[in-house]
């Protein structure tokens, strides 16, 4: 058994322009009044921002409005954003706000950044969670996928949201990241923290996954 | 956290690392994608709201067969939108004949607008197409590419509010 490439879809970590800085000049544009530049920044962004709300245990159909409600706080709010490497931050951050305030109204799950890393061992899908994945969609994964999804789902809940949410973008941009997340300094980047470390060690347990 | 955790997490990131964050990247691309049409859904909500637009709707969308003539066969299509302040309506002709190979493949829209004066623009792709209705409200757009399209209408008038349509199949 072997991972995925890992060129694949990866913006490497060395790349010259990160997600972050890829972002920062679409937004600087936009904000210099060439208004077809956030056509690019949706495109660039969206799916960290999905990823972020679905991380953060909200249905499909909630996921999709606190997104699109994200983005249009943004134009809102173009203006008084005066560091354009700050706009991803500043997306994730409202998405992760807008989810805690929609799952409190609801009378729903604790929100993950204030569940205990320690107390959640097991995998977490209490019931009425909007994030439950279809079980006949696991099946689709091909046969390495299927294990890392069993490794993934055995880490706390505020670990899956990180990963997750941190797998779409680049690596400068973790620590960053992990700070909108609501997750405490050193969490991931530039060390590899306690989430990360918590995966790595599960799959090196495993005698049948190979990085090779 | 074992203190073989412990280790690991306080150690540098490496390849590794990046290997398991693109297989998890990977899986959940795949169990769970961004939702097909969402960014473009986006995209129209934030043009409304950076236009603070009113949306005109849909009213009336007819086939209105196939005309013939001496040179060409012309599928011709009508389609009516209305909002509070005005009303649209636009038909979209495919020159299937034309002389000019420039013009093969493109549409044009004759259309005609209840408030004389009004300043069209068709959005096509990344297109923009813009004239100005004339006194009786008509305008004619040319060399329309296929595609998606709307409308965005900015009646005269200071401070007059733009009006947009629902995306049409051109």
């Amino acid at each position: 058994m072997s991972i995925d490439s890992p060129t694949a879809g990866m913006p490497s970590a060395d790349a010259a322009l990160t997600l972050t800085r890829r972002a920062a000049l679409a937004f600087t544009a936009y904000q210099a009044g060439d208004r077809d530049r956030m056509s690019e920044l949706v495109d660039l962004l969206t799916p960290v921002l999905w990823h972020t709300a679905r991380g953060q245990r909200l249905d499909t159909a909630t996921a999709e409005d606190v997104v699109q409600t994200a983005w249009i706080r943004l134009v809102e709010h173009a203006d008084a954003i005066q560091d354009p490497q700050a706009v991803l931050g500043w997306l994730v951050t409202t998405v992760r706000r807008e989810a805690w305030r929609l799952l409190r109204q609801s009378g729903r799950a604790v929100p993950t950044d204030e569940v205990p890393e320690e107390s959640a061992g097991a995998p977490v899908a209490p019931s009425g969670d909007g994030s439950t994945i279809d079980p006949a969609l696991v099946a689709v994964l091909h046969e390495g996928q299927q294990q890392l999804w069993h490794h993934v789902t055995s880490l706390p809940q505020r670990c899956q949201a990180l990963l997750r949410v941190i797998a779409f973008v680049d690596r400068p941009d973790y620590a960053a990241l992990s700070e909108a997340l609501g997750m405490p300094v050193g969490s991931i980047g530039p060390t590899r923290g306690r989430c990360l470390a918590k995966l790595r060690a599960a799959l090196l347990a495993d005698p049948t996954w190979s990085a090779s | 956290m074992t203190p073989d955790e412990s280790t690991l997490a306080s150690e540098p990131l490496d390849t590794l690392d990046e290997q398991v964050l693109l297989t998890v990247r990977n899986m959940h691309a795949r169990l769970d994608p961004v939702p097909s049409g969402l960014t473009d859904r986006i995209k129209f909500e934030l043009t409304l709201a950076a236009l603070h637009a009113e949306i005109a709707e849909l009213q009336r969308v007819s086939l209105a067969g196939v005309r013939a003539d001496d040179t060409a066969y012309a599928p011709t299509q009508s389609v009516t939108f209305t909002s509070s302040r005005l009303s649209l309506m636009v038909t979209l002709t495919a020159p299937t004949d034309d002389p000019d190979q420039a013009r093969q493949g493109t549409i044009t829209v004759d259309g005609w607008v209840t408030v004389a004066g009004t300043v069209v623009e068709l959005r096509v792709g990344n297109l923009s197409l813009t004239v100005t209705a004339d006194e009786h409200g008509r305008f004619v757009i040319e060399d329309v590419p296929h595609g998606p399209g709307r409308f965005v209408l900015h009646p005269p008038g200071e401070g007059e509010r733009p009006i947009i349509t629902p995306t049409v199949e051109l």
